[in-house]
């Protein structure tokens, strides 16, 4: 962490970067642990104690950039665990782990649609343009599952592809570089190259040394302004 | 390229053979999650890091809200914070990064809109050695202070137009900050740098 030199006396606490907003729900005892953002609207999964993967609450924020204005337009109590890692895709919210579908045709009040399948806690995702990507432990620290959806109906994602995988090829944070790479870091220390030409049937095509434990991955063009992150 | 980041550095690698990334660079970097954009890593934990030139500490915001997300959109990037039981802290901060002129927020010091119009000078750190590129010939003085604020060094430098580099002898192991400081316009550039 930086924040034990950014206090000391000749070093600017802060430079270069500018706060434009904030927000609070006014409760001590929460916290934000996944944010998404579509259009001047931001969706944050709120989370009680101990402020971990998942979270509890959905909530829709109207973002007025000119006046730096933060107003809450939506709040939806989902229960402990619910709510963990979101994706917003074009006018639809999904969200992690609870497998609950939102429609954003109103940005103000998502509305819920339907389930779909996942497991437990999700703790990565991706966004590949045919579909998501992410894991989640099911249960074991050794035991992580892959699930893979067709977003053909966006409103309804459908498991195309789910599978047991060994924890030294995934586990860790993921990265996808269309048309067809995904990229997963491992928790032994590896990064696996995986071929998703066919979603349905994912190929490991390479591992190759990487770095240790990572607890995020992210994946940019040098002259493309679009990342692709998980 | 691709980056992640773990025990305290965040690892690059190119992507120009997609089946076969290889590691370009190590970033001393003690943060939880990073997220990329254009020649960006943005590097969140306790603060927020900005780094660019793959190296170089280009900007910084201390907001003490242990994020592990971070998410760039339209120019802003978007922090949730897991708050450590702090009164009154927000769940969410937008920030907005200024870019590569040096702004600090001290009252006697130039601001980012007193600036005279100059090519910027950058200034980065690397296996030990303090880079400079200079639009122009220029006269800097040089600064370096450890993570506890005590001055190491102080000298003051000639750096040629274009590209060049100085060793930086460090007394010890550990985090320093090199500042540099145009004589002329009184521009600053700070970089942290690491002692082996």
């Amino acid at each position: 962490m930086l924040t034990f030199f950014a206090s000391t006396p000749f070093f600017p606490q802060n430079f270069n970067v500018e706060l434009v907003a904030t927000w609070s729900d006014g409760d001590d005892s929460t916290a934000a642990v996944d944010v998404e953002v579509k259009d001047g609207w931001v969706y944050l999964a709120i989370a009680g104690k101990p402020y971990w993967f998942t979270g509890e609450k959905l909530c829709a924020l109207r973002f007025e950039e000119d006046n730096s204005q933060l107003t809450l337009t939506y709040e939806e109590e989902l229960g402990v665990q619910q709510i963990g890692e979101m994706v917003v895709n074009g006018d639809y919210l999904y969200v992690f782990p609870s497998g609950r579908v939102y429609d954003l045709s109103d940005p103000s009040h998502p509305n819920y649609l339907r389930n779909f399948e996942t497991g437990a806690k999700s703790t990565a995702k991706g966004l590949s343009g045919r579909g998501i990507i992410f894991n989640l432990p099911q249960g074991t620290y050794l035991a992580w599952w892959l699930f893979i959806y067709s977003l053909e109906r966006p409103d309804s994602p459908a498991v195309i592809y789910k599978t047991v995988v060994d924890s030294a090829f995934w586990s860790g944070p993921i990265a996808f570089l269309p048309p067809k790479y995904l990229y997963a870091f491992t928790y032994d220390d590896s990064i696996a190259v995986v071929d998703l030409s066919d979603p349905r049937n994912p190929r490991l095509l390479n591992k190759i040394p990487g770095s240790y434990y990572s607890s995020s991955g992210t994946l940019w063009f040098d002259q493309d302004s679009t990342p692709y992150s998980c | 390229m691709i980056g992640t980041w773990a025990i305290a550095k965040i690892f690059v690698y190119s992507l120009i053979y997609p089946e076969k990334p290889y590691l370009v660079k190590t970033i001393n970097a003690g943060s939880e999650m990073i997220t990329a954009h254009g020649p960006r890593i943005y590097s969140t934990d306790m603060d927020l890091s900005v780094f660019e030139n793959l190296d170089s500490l280009f900007g910084y915001y201390d907001f003490q809200g242990a994020s592990r997300e971070a998410l760039f959109y339209k120019n802003l990037l978007y922090v949730p914070a897991r708050t450590l039981g702090l009164p009154n802290q927000p769940d969410l901060y937008i920030f907005h990064y200024l870019g590569d002129t040096f702004r600090t927020d001290t009252p006697d010091t130039p601001r980012l809109d007193t600036l005279p119009e100059l090519p910027p000078l950058q200034f980065w750190f690397s296996k030990g050695k303090l880079f400079f590129k200079a639009p122009e010939a220029l006269e800097l003085n040089l600064r370096v202070y450890d993570s506890r604020g005590a001055l190491v060094l102080k000298e003051s430098l000639s750096v040629p137009r274009g590209r060049s580099s100085k060793p930086l002898k460090l007394p010890s192991k550990g985090v320093y900050f090199a500042v540099v400081e145009r004589e002329d316009t009184g521009e600053r550039r700070v970089v942290r740098c690491w002692g082996f």
